[in-house]
């Protein structure tokens, strides 16, 4: 307990004398009643008022009087041991960077203890914000106590040692040899050269006391961010121990759109965790990364663009046998850093791609038009496959001539041609022409007066090479050459891969303007990584800029396309400071840190209660009087109460919260261990592919578990099954009752188990059966399966419930989980016969399905139905 | 120096205020008497919220004005030139006066090669200045832009100069930078006038043809055109000029369009099957630009034949369809050793004419036949063949050699050095030259390759059919294919391989002059008029090959005429956002200066007036533009001190309670 102003106490004397005031008030004057009215007096005369207030109301005032002058001596209560000073100057050295961030408020109060100290002892204080130390001065501890009510945590890097050698300079400057050091660390260096210099500075004064964050409080940082198919993968790391942060997604506008949830299996090294975020493709733009309950710029991290890589699809025809004749070999090899692209069929959804690559002649023209429409970008690669072709009309940016124009025939004049220069204002406007690029054979368009309009990239005689033309909220784009080494020596020179980066950002969204510098702030954020405004002194941002006092961590340039400006790793990461660093120096961690506990907003409160009641006191008589008690009911203010916010409950691996498939023990541990990992895959599969959050699958035990959690339970069923209680199978008649859906697969492979399923069926299920024709909506519940079902073996028929309702049984003896059983490297378990991979892709898309006619029942033959309901509401409403 | 007061409450505001309301509340509701308790509810209250006086130094900061001078060169025509130095010079001595603006100055110019692209220009000055430091942009423009955008980040004051004189102008909206040879293809412009309704165009394919016709003024037009030979071709386009306009220069463009041939129609006719009709069909086989059609006359009507035509691979020779319907579509007929047998009336040896004559191409070579009466030479052909041949055909060994202006011509000059290595042919019909051009010579030195203009088209003539003999590597075979090559594109009227030609070409910051002629004049003068309209004339001589190269910075259409009288083009920077294109962006850039808060001046005249003003005023009055004042300041220094020292808190604490302890205790 201690004073800041002690000298006020001493008006604390005056106590008695007020005492004595409050009890020997000056009476009253006297009222004399005219004798004559005496006797019309009511004769019970009440009491005259007592001459001395009464004891309680003695107490309060007193209470009062003394609050007010303890009030002003700024009364505190020292938690923990304070360092003992000497008498000498203080220098309080403060990591002000965003490293101080999360421990601020603890930096500040320490910070705030000291120089309260400094000023009891009169001592000069020297304060050092690392961040701005660029005016140091020794100081009154007033004015530096002053100086703190403006610090805040800088979001740029902070420069310890300049700031730690200026302060030694100004001391000695001043003269003094000692002085009282107290560091209020952010326990992170930028490297263990800056760790020593600064300690050994600090030495020189001689006792220093350091405070330093525990090493588990040390921030969590963004250490990386990498596009994926769907969204990003976010790697954390943390300086002392593995990071388990979730990581929130927040658009251009501050608006949030996701959360990636920290998985603790995720497997990397002990300072690191990948976060995976899915970003959903409608969202594009600039946004900004920030860890959940991390407030420091390290959990900050802006991006230029959220939407994760394209996915590219390839509309081809793949030349197995001579692949180097193929475009799709060429296509692959230039998309290869870009990601995998996917082989489409006709019967792919175009939904899910953002990009696609045309070299074929492709079956449904209306349908791509949509896509493209919609925001998909097409990329056609001329071929002979485009002579004569005014079907692609729709398709193309130009309409072409019916043939192609051959350069570099024996005959012709100028030969094979270069590529000349790309056109400014284009998306491909950045592209570097390589030299020794060769074309022979592009596809010309007709005349037209505007052809330049829609010319990306011409060869060296003006022609195009690519033209694109935007349509909707996509872009078609036409390369007039062909995507494999017959028309151009393109496909050799990696010049793909540059005209095809180009074009994946226009399919991310992301424009294709390369930034032109110096930028001009547009948001900047503080060291919490929260918005502040922009200083009117700031310029701009210079192209190569490290964060820094005069750049600091925000976006800049255009509002439509921002540029992050985030610290780089060596600013970001660095050494954290040990208790070993600190040898011979009094260390103490924030948590034991002696903070000082002002009383005065305590006392100010009781001060504050004390005067109203006394006014109260006063009043009471006539309030109660006029207005009753009415009034007391009004003077109590309800409390408002806050609605509880919290997080969304997390996903779980449990059946409960996440989609779980489970499984029946067939009796054999061969086909277990097919069942378990086929559904794994299946699961992973959907995942990836869908939005079901699919957990691993459960084997499940008949007896024990509430089948109810499972959408599907899968059996495959091997001749003499293991016996099931009476209790067992009662509860699996329940399950389907009840929504489930019972898969039971013949496993053919171990011998006829056909006996074993009719013994199921007729002991258990007890439901009638249909084949599955690809009518059912089981047949395009997710995917078009066109009629054939197959697992690791096909030509099966499939059973299912014959029933109006969604079934609660399918019988078939195709394998399905021996189809899409894999190793722990993805590699297939089972052969699949006799497709091949065609078939085990069938067999996956069946797979999901299965899954989701499970979790949506004949949802998709509503879907049917859908514009016709929407018409008819349509018309009732008008 | 500010000082302010402001609050450090000792308890967060939202406890302490509701609290002083109810202390205060109770003593008015106390009635009369208790309201003396207002006086330590006062100083109490007042003490708790902490009064605290904060001194801010503030050291203003000047805004900045960006001033903008347009000196492109639709800008910078002697008329507008004088005005926008008047007002430039005006506003620099206005701005200067003001002490607390910056005054940037920027002049735009088109160097760059992208027209006026004034804003452009601007936004890269803006991003050099500090954030919100801008007051206003004045900029002194014509209006004549290549793009404006849709905002600015300060108030825009447009001073035109300009704007109000009468103008004709030609403005191209579209152009194509090439075309497909012999395909139609089209350019949109406008004329742009105020005062006539429809203008004469007048239309030309430098050194091809010309056409004038009345368009009317203010509305988009399309223009076709037909680009008939391969390269670089000048389209000239312009409208007269009248006598009080502001400018000729504008009145007239010139496009660069490149002729892009696609493929080759050819069409050959073999008088009969022979090795030199198989290689000459296999040369041009050879080359997938090439569509040939072949006919072989393999059966003629005097040949009888018994196999019924179902089991006869034939099919009857199409004349009338090649020679009338189609002949047009054919960039090259070949006749090869060609044979009159009845089949061809002379009406289709007329239509050929006709069809050369026009532009087209024939290439002859002389079979034994040629020269007797069923040769072509008896044909109306002969019109146009430059040569009389005799009946006779000689077949002593020779070897073509290059006659003297075959050395010197662009089609067989390259072949100086090795004519002497070449294979000998053993075939000539003699014949004497009539007209054209003999490159080469064979036996006794008729010729044996000769060229002719006729008309737009052209004709070229090998009086020898063992052509052939230099693919088969007879007698160490010669350069079919490359003779074959030139001689196609000679026909086909290949710039470079023109006889008589003037070129200009540049490249980074030179431009190449070569002139090339067939004449003994051993020197050429050659005015060179740069895009800024300064005119040079230069002197090539034959001791420098007729070449020379200047020195070219100024992006634009650079205009070489020769005393011969040819004329060429040559384009520095992209043809298509020239400036001599011009767009009167105008509108746009009234909407912007409005849109920004700025204004649009034209009733300024000369000297507009500069005045400084408060934030949210408008911007622009009678005479005068305003720049708004942004009251920018920083911070240099802040410090805070409570308002009273704590004694005195205390003391006015405690003397206010006890008063009225003491004055209630009296009335009591």
């Amino acid at each position: 307990m201690g004073f800041v102003v002690p000298s006020l106490l001493l008006a604390l004397v005056i106590l008695p004398a007020v005492w004595w005031f409050i009890r020997h008030l000056p009476p009253a004057p006297r009222k004399v009643d005219f004798p004559a009215l005496a006797l019309l007096r009511p004769l019970d005369e009440t009491l005259p008022p007592p001459r001395t207030p009464p004891l309680w109301l003695l107490i309060l005032r007193l209470l009062m009087v003394s609050t007010l002058i303890v009030l002003l001596a700024e009364p505190f209560l020292s938690e923990g041991d304070e360092p003992v000073y000497q008498k000498a100057p203080f220098v309080v050295v403060v990591e002000n960077d965003w490293r101080a961030a999360p421990y601020w408020s603890d930096i500040r109060q320490l910070t705030q203890t000291a120089l309260q100290e400094a000023k009891r002892q009169q001592a000069k204080v020297l304060l050092v914000p690392t961040a701005e130390a660029d005016k140091l001065l020794l100081t009154s501890a007033d004015e530096a106590l002053q100086r703190l009510e403006h610090l805040m945590p800088a979001p740029w890097p902070a420069k310890t040692v300049e700031a730690v050698q200026t302060a030694t300079t100004v001391m000695q400057a001043a003269g003094e040899s000692t002085a009282n050091v107290v560091w209020l660390s952010s326990g992170m260096a930028d490297n263990a050269k800056e760790r020593g210099e600064t300690l050994r500075l600090l030495g020189a004064f001689g006792q220093a006391y350091v405070y330093v964050p525990a090493a588990d409080d040390l921030p969590t940082m963004i250490d990386g961010v990498k596009p994926t198919e769907d969204g990003m993968l976010v790697r954390l790391w943390h300086p002392a121990r593995k990071p388990f942060s979730a990581v929130s997604l927040y658009d251009n506008d501050g608006r949030f759109v996701t959360r990636g949830l920290p998985d603790a299996s995720a497997v990397t090294d002990k300072n690191t965790l990948d976060v995976a975020l899915k970003v959903p493709s409608t969202v594009t733009g600039a946004g900004v990364l920030r860890l959940d309950g991390e407030e420091h710029l390290g959990a900050w991290r802006g991006l230029a663009q959220i939407r994760g890589i394209p996915r590219v699809g390839l509309m081809t025809t793949p030349n197995q046998d001579f692949p180097l004749l193929s475009g799709t070999y060429y296509l692959e090899n230039a998309l290869s850093p870009l990601g995998k692209p996917r082989q489409m069929t006709e019967e792919t959804a175009l939904d899910g791609f953002n990009l696609i690559l045309l070299d074929h002649q492709p079956e449904h023209i209306p349908d791509l038009q949509k896509w493209v429409q919609q925001g998909g970008v097409l990329v056609t690669f001329a071929g002979t496959w485009l002579e004569n072709n005014r079907d692609m009309d729709p398709l193309l940016p130009v309409r072409l001539r019916p043939r192609p124009r051959e350069l570099a025939g024996p005959l012709s004049w100028g030969g094979a041609l270069k590529v000349g220069k790309a056109r400014p204002d284009t998306p491909l406007q950045n592209l570097t022409v390589p030299k020794d690029v060769h074309v022979t054979t592009q596809f010309l368009p007709e005349n037209a007066p505007d052809i330049a309009n829609y010319t990306w990239l011409a060869l060296e005689d003006d022609t195009p090479l690519v033209t694109g033309r935007k349509e909707g909220n996509g872009y078609m784009i036409l390369i007039h050459v062909a995507a494999d080494v017959r028309w151009s020596s393109l496909p050799l020179s990696g010049f793909y891969l540059d005209i095809l980066s180009d074009i994946v950002n226009l399919a991310r969204g992301e424009a294709d303007s390369k930034p032109v510098y110096p930028l001009p702030p547009y948001k900047l954020v503080d060291a919490f990584g929260n918005p502040r405004p922009v200083p009117d002194t700031l310029t701009v941002l210079t192209e190569g800029a490290v964060v820094s006092r005069d750049a600091p961590v925000g976006f800049y340039g255009p509002a439509g396309a921002p540029v992050p400006h985030n610290l780089n790793r060596p600013q970001m990461r660095g050494v954290p400071v040990t208790r070993d660093d600190l040898k011979g120096l009094s260390v103490r961690t924030y948590s034991e840190g002696a903070a000082r506990i002002p009383f005065q907003p305590y006392l100010a409160t009781l001060l504050a209660v004390l005067v109203v009641l006394d006014t109260l006191a006063r009043v009471w008589g006539t309030l109660a009087r006029r207005f009753g008690f009415a009034v007391l009911a009004l003077l109590v203010a309800a409390q408002p109460t806050h609605a509880q916010e919290g997080f969304g409950q997390m996903p779980s691996q449990d059946a409960a919260y996440a989609t779980q498939i489970g499984w029946i023990s067939s009796g054999n541990a061969t086909v277990d261990q097919i069942t378990e990992s086929g559904l794994k895959t299946l699961s992973a599969l959907l995942r990836f592919r869908t939005t079901v959050e699919a957990a691993p699958p459960k084997k499940l035990d008949l007896d024990a578990d509430d089948l109810g959690y499972y959408p599907l339970i899968y059996w495959s069923v091997i001749p003499n099954p293991p016996p099931m209680s009476v209790e067992a199978a009662e509860k699996l008649r329940h399950y389907m009752q009840n929504g489930g859906l019972l898969v039971l697969d013949n496993q053919t492979e171990l011998g006829y188990a056909g006996a074993a399923t009719e013994m199921i069926m007729n002991r258990i299920v007890k439901r009638p059966l249909m084949e599955l024709r690809d009518t059912h909506v089981l047949g395009r519940s997710y995917y078009l399966m066109r009629g054939q079902f197959p697992g690791r073996v096909t030509g099966q028929p499939v059973w299912i419930e014959n029933t109006s309702a969604t079934a609660a049984v399918i019988v078939g003896s195709n394998d399905w989980v021996g189809a899409w059983a894999a190793d722990e490297n993805s590699k297939p378990m089972r052969p699949v016969i006799p497709g091949g991979e065609t078939q085990r892709t069938m067999a996956l898309r069946f797979g999901i399905n299965l899954v989701m006619y499970a979790l949506l029942g004949d949802y998709k033959a509503d879907q049917l139905h859908i514009d016709a309901l929407l018409n008819r509401i349509k018309e009732e409403a008008q | 120096m500010t000082t302010t007061i402001t609050l450090a409450p000792m308890i967060p505001l939202l406890l302490l205020v509701p609290l002083a309301v109810m202390a205060a509340l109770l003593a008015v509701a106390g009635g009369k008497s208790s309201l003396l308790r207002l006086i330590p509810v006062t100083v109490l209250f007042l003490m708790l919220a902490g009064p605290v006086k904060e001194s801010k130094t503030l050291k203003p900061i000047p805004d900045t004005v960006v001033l903008v001078e347009d000196a492109s060169r639709s800008n910078d025509v002697p008329a507008r030139a004088e005005q926008r130095h008047k007002i430039m010079a005006a506003l620099t001595d206005k701005l200067d006066k003001l002490t607390d603006v910056d005054v940037i100055k920027l002049t735009t110019t088109d160097t760059t090669g992208q027209g006026s692209n004034l804003f452009t220009q601007i936004q890269n000055k803006l991003n050099s200045l500090p954030h919100n430091s801008l007051s206003a942009i004045i900029a002194v423009t014509d209006g004549e832009l290549t793009e404006v955008p849709d905002t600015l980040p300060a108030p825009l004051h447009v001073v035109p100069s300009g704007r109000k004189m009468y103008d004709r102008r030609l403005v191209v909206h579209n152009v194509p930078s090439y075309a497909i040879v012999d395909k139609p293809q089209s350019i949109t412009l406008e004329i742009v006038d105020e005062k006539n309704t429809e203008l004469p165009l007048t239309v030309s394919i430098v050194g091809y043809n010309s056409r004038t016709q009345v368009f009317p003024t203010n509305t988009k037009i399309t223009l076709p055109f037909t680009i008939t030979r391969a390269g670089t071709t000048a389209l000239e386009m312009s409208i007269p000029v009248a006598d009080d306009e502001l400018t000729a220069q504008n009145n007239k463009a010139v496009t660069l369009i490149n002729g892009v041939r696609e493929n080759l129609n050819v069409l050959l006719v073999s008088g009969l099957p022979h090795n030199g009709s198989r290689v000459l069909r296999s040369l041009l086989k050879s080359d997938p630009s090439v569509n040939l059609v072949h006919f072989t006359i393999l059966r003629t009507l005097t040949r009888s034949d018994s196999t019924p035509d179902r089991d006869l691979a034939l099919i009857p020779f199409p004349v009338r369809e090649l020679f009338v319907e189609q002949l047009k579509r054919f960039d090259l007929i070949i006749f090869d050793h060609y044979i009159q047998r009845g089949m061809m009336r002379d009406l289709y040896f007329e239509n050929i004419n006709d069809y050369v004559r026009d532009g087209g191409a024939l290439m002859v070579l002389a079979g034994p036949a040629y020269g007797s009466p069923l040769g072509l030479s008896r044909t109306p052909l002969q019109d146009i063949l430059p040569l009389d041949p005799m009946a006779n055909n000689l077949t002593t060994p020779y070897r073509a050699k290059l006659t003297k202006l075959g050395l010197r011509h662009p089609v067989t000059e390259i072949f100086e050095k090795e004519q002497t290595e070449w294979g000998q042919f053993r075939h000539q019909v003699p014949a004497l030259p009539t007209g054209g051009e003999t490159l080469l010579e064979g036996i006794k030195g008729y010729p044996l390759l000769v060229l002719n203009h006729v008309g737009r088209g052209r004709v070229a003539a090998w009086m020898s059919d063992h052509f052939w003999f230099w693919a088969r590597g007879i007698d160490g075979g010669g350069p079919e294919i490359e003779m074959l090559r030139r001689l196609t594109h000679w026909l086909m009227q290949e710039p470079e391989l023109e006889e008589e030609a003037l070129t200009g070409k540049v490249t980074d910051h030179s431009l190449t002059v070569n002139y090339r002629s067939l004449s003994d004049a051993p020197t050429q003068d050659v005015d060179i008029t740069a895009p800024r309209g300064e005119k040079t004339t230069i002197t090539l001589t034959k001791d420098e090959n007729f070449k020379a190269v200047v020195p070219a910075d100024e992006d634009g259409l650079y205009t070489l005429k020769s005393s011969s009288g040819h004329v060429a083009y040559a384009v520095k920077g992209s043809v298509k956002d020239l400036e001599w294109l011009p767009k009167d962006n105008t509108p746009a850039l009234q909407a912007l200066a409005e849109s920004t808060g700025g204004s649009y001046r034209d009733d300024l005249g000369t000297d507009p007036d500069v005045v400084r003003l408060r934030a949210g005023m408008p911007a622009a009055g009678a005479g005068w533009i305003g720049l708004p004042r942004l009251d920018r300041s920083e911070v240099t220094g802040l410090t805070r001190q409570p308002l009273l020292p704590a004694w005195t808190w205390l003391l006015a604490g405690l003397a206010s309670l006890l008063l009225t302890w003491w004055v209630e205790g009296r009335r009591r």
